[in-house]
């Protein structure tokens, strides 16, 4: 007979009974409705033992990764430790090696890690940074392809905002912090070397697409990719040149800047969603990656997936602003 | 003994087949896109496998009352639900599934309209 741990507490399971079963047998409240393995709504995420296969199957592969499974089809017959979602970041201590002005809003902030937290990170994954004082924000990894022991940030400066404020306007470097994580589903893989691939950001949601493209890049990306960066205006956007010389030295990436009012550059002036369709006009067998504000992901998942890209091929980081 | 309903679609590999087809069609229809516009893609999705899960006949444990929970004040009409089975008829036609399974799914289905619509007796 096995034992459920669940917050510190172990329970103990009757043999045969789902993981659900036993959480609600001895009072712990855990969303739940089909209780079949479909609607997901009793999601929770293991830290500790084996999850049988069953339980995890309909996840999306980075939710397995991370131990996400349902536990109203989950019967271990073994002790498993299981967590809310999202509770079981580990954390490791971390130091500001650098901090690089990109553009008049947003800034490239290098850190070391000086521990390794325990799932390796990728980059295009985010992860939470806290400061001394406990202060936490969560910065997308934009590289390096395979960040194991640095991180690579782009923190665009908010107004008011105590973290940005932090470390765009001060000299950070040599600053301690932690680092707890990763998550988020945004990455690359193997698999996907012979697949075209369509990047979609807008602000600071670039960051966790180059850190896709570069893990691409190093790991052989053979099928074309195009990365699609918008802004309001061109000082919206940052790494202009660094990603046209990217795209010009690889022969896989396309680039394309786009902003709503050009402002008399050279850039291409289209609305994000537009220069999509038209770089892309059948995304049918696209890998489409979505990141940055929250109502423009949820516009351009469903503009990718109206156009036919299948939905389990749509993956998506928006960005949820935390009060300043 | 034969198999269920279920099992003759292809059972999970069905309902992942035709989840993208069925969800692009509720979402092109506008007498029910304003449903399902909001929510999150990803949360819409497993929903709509839920959803399809029920009407092939496949697993579940949801009984009457918590359809018509679910469904409770959204204002649901016979236009809506028959949107909603027009939407899942076209996806399972462009899957080339036998018409006499659609016509079984079709009945599933139809047998969850009092309940969603707030039909039932108290």
């Amino acid at each position: 007979m096995h034992e459920v741990v669940f917050e510190d507490i172990r329970y103990a399971a009757e043999e045969g009974e789902s993981v659900l079963e036993t959480l609600q047998r001895h009072g712990v409240e855990v969303p739940n409705s089909c209780r079949s393995g479909v609607c997901q709504s009793c999601m929770l995420q293991a830290v500790d033992g084996d999850v049988p296969e069953r339980a995890s199957r309909p996840l999306r592969p980075g939710q397995r990764e991370e131990g996400y499974f349902l536990p109203c089809v989950c019967r271990p017959d073994a002790d498993i430790e299981v967590t809310r979602p999202g509770d079981a970041l580990s954390e490791a201590p971390a130091v500001i090696l650098s901090r690089e002005q990109l553009s008049e809003t947003v800034v490239r902030v290098i850190l070391r890690l000086e521990a390794s937290v325990d799932a390796p990170i990728r980059a295009g994954q985010f992860i939470n940074l806290q400061r001394e004082d406990g202060l936490t924000r969560s910065y997308s990894v934009a590289g390096p392809a395979n960040p194991v022991d640095e991180l690579e940030l782009h923190i665009r400066r908010v107004e008011g905002g105590r973290m940005s404020s932090w470390l765009c306007d001060n000299d950070v470097t040599g600053e301690r912090v932690r680092i707890r994580g990763p998550a988020g589903e945004c990455v690359w893989r193997p698999e996907y070397r012979d697949r075209p691939i369509v990047l979609m950001g807008v602000g600071t949601g670039l960051a966790p697409l180059v850190g896709i493209v570069r893990a691409a890049i190093a790991g052989g990306q053979r099928e074309r990719m195009v990365l699609l960066h918008g802004g309001a205006t061109p000082e919206r956007l940052y790494m202009v040149d660094e990603l046209h010389r990217l795209s010009g030295e690889s022969a896989v990436l396309d680039y394309i800047p786009c902003v709503l009012d050009g402002r008399g550059s050279q850039i291409r002036e289209a609305p994000i969603d537009e220069v999509f369709l038209d770089a892309c006009p059948d995304p049918s067998s696209h890998l489409v990656f979505v990141c940055g504000d929250p109502d423009l992901v949820a516009t351009l998942k469903r503009c990718a997936f109206l156009g036919g890209a299948a939905s389990r091929d749509i993956f998506s980081d928006p960005f949820v602003t935390a009060d300043p | 003994m034969s198999d269920t309903l279920y099992e003759r679609l292809g059972g999970r590999a069905a309902v992942d087949a035709a989840v993208d087809i069925f969800y692009r069609n509720v979402l092109s229809d506008d007498r029910i896109a304003h449903f399902f516009d909001t929510v999150d893609m990803d949360e819409q999705i497993a929903k709509q496998k839920a959803f399809l899960t029920v009407a092939f006949g496949g697993p579940n444990d949801y009984d009457g009352k918590d359809l018509a929970e679910a469904h409770a004040h959204m204002d649901l009409t016979d236009e809506h639900f028959d949107a909603v089975a027009e939407a899942l008829v076209g996806a399972l036609e462009e899957l080339d599934v036998p018409q006499e399974q659609i016509d079984e799914v079709v009945a599933v289905a139809e047998s969850t309209r009092p309940a969603v619509l707030g039909r039932l007796e108290e």
